[in-house]
């Protein structure tokens, strides 16, 4: 039988001592310095999640380089924004390059008041509503909530707008802890596009917790690009809430990285309220990324649509985990959820957990889960026609993944996933 | 007809089993120790292997822990507060026959023993409390070669087979309650299917608990030679009481090049009343090896009863082109929680296997379906597809889908479907406007909810699921 | 006393209001086709009558000869000899043909109905006037059905239950001309003075084969016109705008 030997490993000692001096180089007044100090406690009541955690039993800790890296610098305000081709398509820019950050205001949104971006520490001195972290019960984000390196506030308070996030981590050796905390207000609009990159000199470990707050009526979409370098890791965990009649979008690429393991959890709080909940991964060499969804329905008359495709090459693993939790009295729920996995070649290995959590009757709950390699019948159909066997692979793997690429609304975006998922055929045994 | 349960339903207001027999036991003190173990191996008359087999297994046991990730809230369960001993005291008869007291239990039961009302077309293995009281047909199945006695008897008159496949698909040390139950098993069946032998008739083993304070520990091994079949049976009850009783079975079955078992079970062990209050835990350990090339192990599964249901009867498919199949409902009601499922490892070339399974939840109980599909990398071109479908029957009941696929094979495709639903309301208004009344409907529709699993039960006793189930639907609905 | 009435039937789903206030009296052995636009409460009519549990009335009475049949169970309904053939028939799997119909032909009819031994053999010469095969009966109901299959079956039910009342939903739609040939050649077969119907639909073309009586036009949840047979071609020549038209004069004038 094969299963990952259980190994326990110890985290170094994020204490007090350590939160001192981060907030002591950052300036941070006593509010901000109170609820960093309150998530530590928490960090530190909260156990290490057990090897056998369903959770964590397909990815041990000890993937993730916590003894190789020390706690990055906060980040403060850079004085120079390096312009990308990206920035055209967006309102706002913010540029973040491992411990300085510039914000570009192109449309103007912040000027006219349509929109409101604070560095976190500003938010949380202000006692925000909107950028308090509420209290979540997991390890890795009371250790985000408490040591955040760098963070943002963004309110979009009317109309839409288009940001792009654009984080670049470049040196090693680092344990960098973003965090991002949304708020789209009633009858607004954002659209959000992450793009996380690092460069592949030596190990890093990313830990970002994200959260979007969606009001009633207003709308969310969000993609988050991780294309991380070969030797940085990555744990988050992001968490939406939608109120009535409000809707959120979010597809999650995963295309580099050495371990990723990320959480996306959405809770379809509102009357009315509808999530589409979108992912694509594609793993090759070593690569190991797990990813875990949360339908959460705590209200009636919510609808979510879930649809996470992946493939995996050379010796990649790749886990999914799905659950959909309709609570007691959701009722007239309607959540959908569907994994689909490749299995490229031997050696590489898919694993798909999808999870049906019921406990209310008047509702349609569903879930599909289907790996395999590409159909042969297909393959050869396409080779009748002349085609040269890579050729058609190629087409059949973008055409497996062009139902996801499809679900993120901006051209660019679209492009750069399907020429992201060539570049992995090219390199394809 | 066979009747391996009960038809008359008019009488029956909840629980039609839940009587007690009135007979004197031969009953080991309460509490679990070496010396516990070396008694019940010394009233079983076993050589010194087994005793050592059990007692490492008992000291394996004492290093686990009681596992807990079940979807099921219980008590803890103090294991020295329960007899792991009771045989019945059976007046000698002259004939050989069982003792009437005995006789009328398993007649009241559905399962006559006596010579003259013999089930025609089924062999029964009868156990009561912790041995089995008498086995029928055994001369017919001897002429071909089959062995089919308990397991106490087998131990003894058959070393070398037991010996050789005792704990070959289960280990002892699998599980806590596999660890728990290879300790201190009392009885169970064995069976045994000569090379390219068909058994003529289904074998079958009724399990009922009748002392209070006692424990259930069978142990049953089924070995199917290259080229044989057998069906196998298996139905169980025991008596309403408040409190709860542990039932923790070890199942292994073995099939050899083209052999092929179907194991069938009806579980409708006392469930406890209305409040939760009694009924029996079900933890069990089920699985099958899919040994030789060609193999076929199927489960299929109707589970109405106990308390607590932890089990997920599995295969492991080690032979190329071996197929598993796994069928079930799984139906709860009050305050029953059911965590129930399999695991199918694919190992060989070309195994298949397939899972169909149908929850139903009523009352205020809990449904879960939790399952393993592994595909290894030597599995080239293995196959598996899993339905699972879960329907609610009122709001306070909840139903949960738990499956894990593994795929290490580029050359294998797994499917898995699952889906939730409340019975539906379209549905019941076409029947009704047919003049179906309600209970009637949805015992319809639950009825073609199950079909697919229920087709795969040996005829009769499909028949006698269906009423069972219809029964228990009668209490759930309105 | 009339076979069948209805009273100012008023229904809603949900908030919605559909019928609003809806007159029709049926004589024994009538049949009256009931035409409207989409959307006017045709199939809502169908659904009350038979006493589907998303619709609530909210005022007037459905009479079957003199007995209200609101508040009764469906199936109750069923039993008095009311019948829907279903614009829609619901698929419910793994339940076969053959058994539904033998637990319908029972609950309405009787046991000795639906238990005596020639039973199947009845079934199968109704299915034969139907064109239907003999492999239906151990198909799932309804299950992959199309759609002239599934309203051949709806009428081989109303052959098999003989009700007072048949309530025709739209059981031309999705039928070709060789199919509504049959399903209609299957009703008329049934008529005569124990048989009585409302057949609604949309076209004229199912009412060129099973020939009403009487014709009503539903608009807006009311019956906005009553006539003879004759209408029907009217109607076909000149939609229902005219009548939206004098539909809404009469709501000013009321």
């Amino acid at each position: 039988m094969v299963t990952i030997a259980p190994t326990e490993i110890e985290l170094p000692d994020y204490d007090a001592q350590l939160l001192a001096k981060l907030s002591a180089v950052a300036g941070e007044p006593a509010a901000v310095r109170a609820q960093r100090a309150a998530a530590l406690a928490l960090y530190r009541d909260l156990p290490l999640p057990p090897a056998r955690d369903e959770e964590w039993r397909h990815s041990p800790l000890s993937l993730f380089p916590f003894a190789g890296v020390q706690l990055a610098s906060p980040a403060q305000l850079g004085a120079v924004f390096n312009a990308d081709p990206w920035d055209d398509d967006f309102d706002v820019v913010i540029e973040v390059h491992d411990d300085s950050f510039a914000i570009r205001d192109q449309a103007s949104l912040l000027k006219r008041g349509a929109l409101e971006i604070l560095p976190l520490a500003d938010a949380l001195a202000r006692q925000l509503p909107s950028a308090v972290a509420p209290t979540y019960r997991r390890k890795f984000v009371a250790l985000n909530q408490a040591f955040w390196t760098a963070g943002f506030f963004v309110r979009v308070i009317s109309g839409q707008c288009r940001l792009l996030l654009r984080w670049q981590f470049t040196k090693t050796g680092r344990l960098q802890l973003p965090r991002i905390a949304v708020a789209v207000e009633s009858g607004a609009q954002l659209n959000l596009v992450e793009r996380w990159r690092s460069t592949n000199d030596g190990p890093m470990l990313v830990i970002g917790a994200h959260e979007f707050r969606v009001a009633p009526d207003a709308r969310l979409e969000r993609v988050a690009l991780h294309e991380w370098g070969v030797t940085t890791a990555c744990i988050a965990e992001d968490a939406a809430v939608v109120g009535e009649r409000g809707r959120a979008d979010w597809v999650t690429a995963v295309l580099g990285g050495q371990a990723v393991k990320l959480v996306a959890g959405c809770d379809v709080a509102g009357r009315g309220a509808d999530a589409h909940l979108s992912g694509l991964y594609f793993a090759d060499g070593a690569q190991h990324v797990d990813q875990r969804t949360v339908q959460l329905h705590s209200s009636p008359d919510t609808t979510s649509h879930l649809l996470y495709k992946g493939a995996v090459q050379d010796r990649s693993h790749a886990i999914y985990q799905g659950l959909i939790n309709a609570r007691r009295g959701a009722v007239r729920v309607d959540a959908f959820q569907m994994n689909r996995n490749l299995v490229l070649n031997q050696g590489a290995r898919a694993d798909s957990l999808p999870g049906l959590e019921i406990d209310a009757d008047d509702l349609k709950c569903s879930h599909g889960s289907a790996t395999g390699n590409l159909d042969p019948e297909q393959l050869f159909y396409l080779r009748a026609r002349g085609i040269a066997e890579d050729e058609a692979r190629r087409l059949l793997v973008a055409a497996f993944f062009e139902e996801v690429i499809g679900k993120a609304s901006q051209a660019r975006v679209q492009e750069h996933l399907r020429e992201a998922v060539r570049q992995k055929m090219e390199h394809a045994p | 007809m066979t009747q391996i349960l009960p038809t008359d339903n008019k009488l029956v207001q909840d629980y039609k089993f839940g009587f007690v027999t009135p007979i004197d036991a031969d009953a080991a003190p309460k509490g679990l120790n070496e010396d516990i173990i070396r008694l019940i191996s010394s009233k079983k008359g076993e050589p010194d292997w087994m005793l050592a087999w059990r007692l490492e297994a008992f000291r394996h046991w004492q290093t686990l822990r009681e596992p807990h990730w079940a979807r099921a809230t219980y008590p803890p369960i103090d294991y020295q507060d329960i007899c792991y001993y009771s045989a019945p005291r059976q007046r000698a008869s002259a004939t050989g026959e069982m003792d009437p007291e005995l006789a009328k239990t398993f007649e009241r039961l559905g399962v006559p023993m006596h010579e003259r009302a013999q089930l025609a077309g089924v062999a029964v293995d009868a156990v009561f409390d912790s041995v089995s009281v008498a086995t029928t047909h055994r001369e017919v199945l001897k002429k071909q070669g089959i062995i089919f006695c308990s397991m106490s008897e087998a131990i003894r008159e058959h070393p070398e087979l037991v010996r050789q496949y005792l704990g070959s698909v289960v280990p002892p040390g699998d599980n806590f309650y596999a660890a728990l139950n290879s300790a201190v098993f009392t009885d169970g069946s064995f069976c045994f299917i000569p090379r390219g032998v068909r058994c003529p008739l289904e074998l079958s083993t009724y399990f009922r608990i009748n002392a209070i304070r006692t424990g259930q520990f069978e142990r049953t091994l089924i070995v199917a030679e290259p080229e044989s079949y057998v069906s196998y049976i298996e139905g169980c009850t025991a008596p309403a009481r408040d409190e709860n009783q542990l039932h923790a079975a070890v199942v292994e079955l073995v099939a050899l090049d083209d052999a092929q078992i179907k194991y069938s079970t009806v579980q409708n062990w006392y469930a406890g009343d209305a409040q939760g209050n009694g009924g029996i835990y079900n933890f069990v350990t089920k699985r099958g090896h899919c040994r030789g090339r060609r193999s076929r192990i199927s489960w299929t599964q109707v589970e109405v009863g106990a308390a607590i249901t932890w089990k997920y009867p599995s295969v492991i498919l080690e032979g190329e082109e071996s197929v598993g199949e796994f069928y079930s409902v799984a139906f709860t009601n009050n305050r029953m929680q059911a965590d129930t499922g399999t695991k199918m490892i694919h190992r060989g070339a070309r195994t298949r296997s397939t899972i169909v399974a149908k929850g139903i939840s009523s009352g205020e109980s809990s449904n879960t379906y939790r399952g393993i599909v592994r595909v290894l990398p030597r599995a080239t071109g293995a196959r598996n597809h899993t339905q699972c479908d879960s329907m609610l029957i009122g709001p306070q009941c909840s139903a949960n889908t738990f499956p894990v696929i593994e795929s290490f094979n580029a050359s294998a495709i797994t499917e898995h479907e699952a889906t939730t639903s409340r019975i539906s309301e379209e549905q019941l208004f076409y029947l009704r406007s047919r003049g179906i009344d309600e209970e009637t409907a949805t015992a319809l529709i639950v009825h073609g909810f199950c079909k697919e699993v229920l087709k795969e039960l040996p005829l009769e006793f499909a028949v006698e699921a269906v009423k069972l189930l219809e029964l228990k639907l009668e209490h759930s609905v309105g | 006393m009339a076979e069948f009435e209805i009273r100012d039937l008023q229904a809603r789903i949900g908030e919605k209001p559909i019928l609003q206030g809806v007159n029709l009296t049926i004589e024994r052995g009538e049949t009256h086709a009931l035409m409207g636009p989409n959307g006017s409460g045709k199939s809502t009519l169908s659904n009350v009558i038979m006493g589907h549990p998303d619709y609530e009335v909210t005022g007037g009475d459905i009479l079957f000869r003199g007995q209200s049949l609101l508040g009764l169970p469906t199936e109750e309904r069923a039993r008095l000899g009311v019948f829907l053939a279903f614009q829609y028939p619901v698929a419910v799997p793994g339940v076969s043909v053959a058994r539904f119909l033998k637990t319908a032909v029972e609950a309405v009819r009787g046991k000795s109905a639906g238990g005596a031994g020639g039973f199947l053999k009845g079934v199968r010469e109704q299915m034969k006037s139907l064109e239907m095969t003999e492999a239906f009966l151990d198909r799932g109901l309804n299950e992959g059905f199309s759609g002239g299959e599934k309203k051949r079956l709806e009428i081989l039910q109303m052959r098999l239950l003989k009700p007072a009342l048949a309530v025709l939903d739209e059981t031309d739609s999705g039928l070709d001309i060789d199919a509504l040939r049959i399903v209609a050649g299957g009703v008329n077969q049934l008529r005569g003075s124990d048989l009585t119907l409302l057949v609604i639909t949309h076209y004229e073309r199912l009412l060129k084969l099973i020939q009403p009586d009487h014709l009503h036009v539903l608009m807006e949840g009311r019956i906005v016109f009553s006539g003879g047979p004759e209408a029907v071609q009217e109607l076909e020549r000149r939609g229902y705008d005219w009548l939206r038209e004098q539909a809404g004069e009469a709501v000013v004038a009321g």
